[in-house]
């Protein structure tokens, strides 16, 4: 059984603007930038768990904005979806880069406790979420950071990953379950220390 | 609205989470009617909650004024869109619509004839620019200009 929407033409509600901006509209370029730049940095910087590749990040996807805003063709997919497509696709590539240059290096394994920093409990609770979603398998992670935090609906955010509804809530199930493992030694602690 | 079984609400909770609002929109109010009177669906739903707020705990970062200055900076560096690329993609959009590749060649080729013709009628539009006529009307402009 499918569980997304039935096929037809795709409504975006970005469209209107995106053509304003391949016209060169520079307000319409404001506005574009003001009603996705948060969204996209913040898929970045939980992807990467790292500010300023995450900023560099959203600077490359806005670049391809506005390189391919006056091709823009309407109803193959909404344009919020190729958004977070190109997020995703830099996102994965610096990460497979740092996997490479981690076994080239061939040091220590970055440590999931938090830093020294965390002290403070609300900063412990984020940091030790955090860790075990870096934990995850690379597209179960992606599945819950475009679910959860993107909030982008299933058919959505499967079109994203390039999978079908079906597959989209197998990785997140087992995203949630792994998730769950990895914190069910804290989760009593740390929604103790969040209450 | 189809009712929705106990099953196919466990896979919903196991994949989206406590929030109704992640869950399916085609199957959210199927989904949260069963909710209301499943003391089942209730459970599942109770058993989620921990894990969602956990994950709503990490904060996103929040783009600085230095980044979006610099995001719009790049719109204002962007190359155009040559007219040719534009073209280019008008023709590929039409003959993907009317009928793929056979016909996209015939409308090439068609195109091609056309730049042809379109190219020699603008050099001689060119030509003509330089032409004494238009000299002739410049130094009235410029003449203008003096007084």
């Amino acid at each position: 059984m499918a569980h997304g929407r039935p096929a037809g033409p795709v409504e975006d509600p970005d469209l209107d603007l995106v053509r304003r901006v391949g016209a060169g509209d520079g307000p319409a370029c404001a506005a574009l930038v003001d009603r996705h730049l948060s969204r996209i940095l913040g898929l970045a910087g939980r992807m990467l768990g790292n500010r300023a590749e995450a900023e560099e990040v959203a600077q490359e996807v806005f670049l391809r904005v506005w390189q391919q805003a006056g091709r823009w063709r309407a109803g193959e997919a909404r344009f919020s979806t190729w958004l977070h497509r190109v997020a995703v696709n830099l996102c994965q590539d610096r990460l497979r880069r740092r996997r490479e240059t981690s076994l080239e290096a061939a040091g220590d394994p970055p440590s999931p406790d938090p830093p020294p920093e965390a002290a403070l409990q609300r900063d412990a609770v984020v940091a030790r979420v955090g860790a075990a979603l870096r934990q995850l398998p690379e597209r179960q992670r992606t599945a819950i950071l475009l679910s959860h935090y993107q909030e982008l609906g299933n058919v959505e955010a499967a079109a994203v990953l390039g999978v079908s509804v079906e597959a989209l809530e197998s990785l997140l199930a087992r995203g949630r379950r792994r998730l769950k493992e990895l914190l069910a030694g804290d989760v009593g602690d740390l929604m103790g220390e969040w209450r | 609205m189809t009712r929705m079984d106990l099953k196919r609400f466990a896979a919903i909770v196991e994949s989206y989470g406590a929030g109704p609002a992640h869950w399916p929109e085609a199957e959210r109010t199927a989904a949260e009617a069963l909710l209301l009177e499943s003391p089942e669906a209730q459970a599942l739903v109770a058993a989620a909650k921990p894990v969602d707020r956990l994950l709503d705990a990490v904060p996103a970062l929040l783009p600085s004024s230095d980044l979006r200055a610099a995001v719009l900076a790049g719109a204002a560096r962007r190359p155009r869109v040559s007219l040719r690329a534009r073209l280019a993609d008008a023709w590929r959009e039409l003959a993907g619509e009317l009928g793929g590749w056979r016909l996209a060649g015939s409308v090439l080729a068609a195109s091609l004839v056309l730049g042809v013709l379109t190219g020699g009628l603008l050099s001689g539009l060119a030509a003509s620019e330089t032409s004494p006529d238009l000299l002739q009307l410049a130094l009235l402009d410029d003449r203008a200009a003096e007084y």
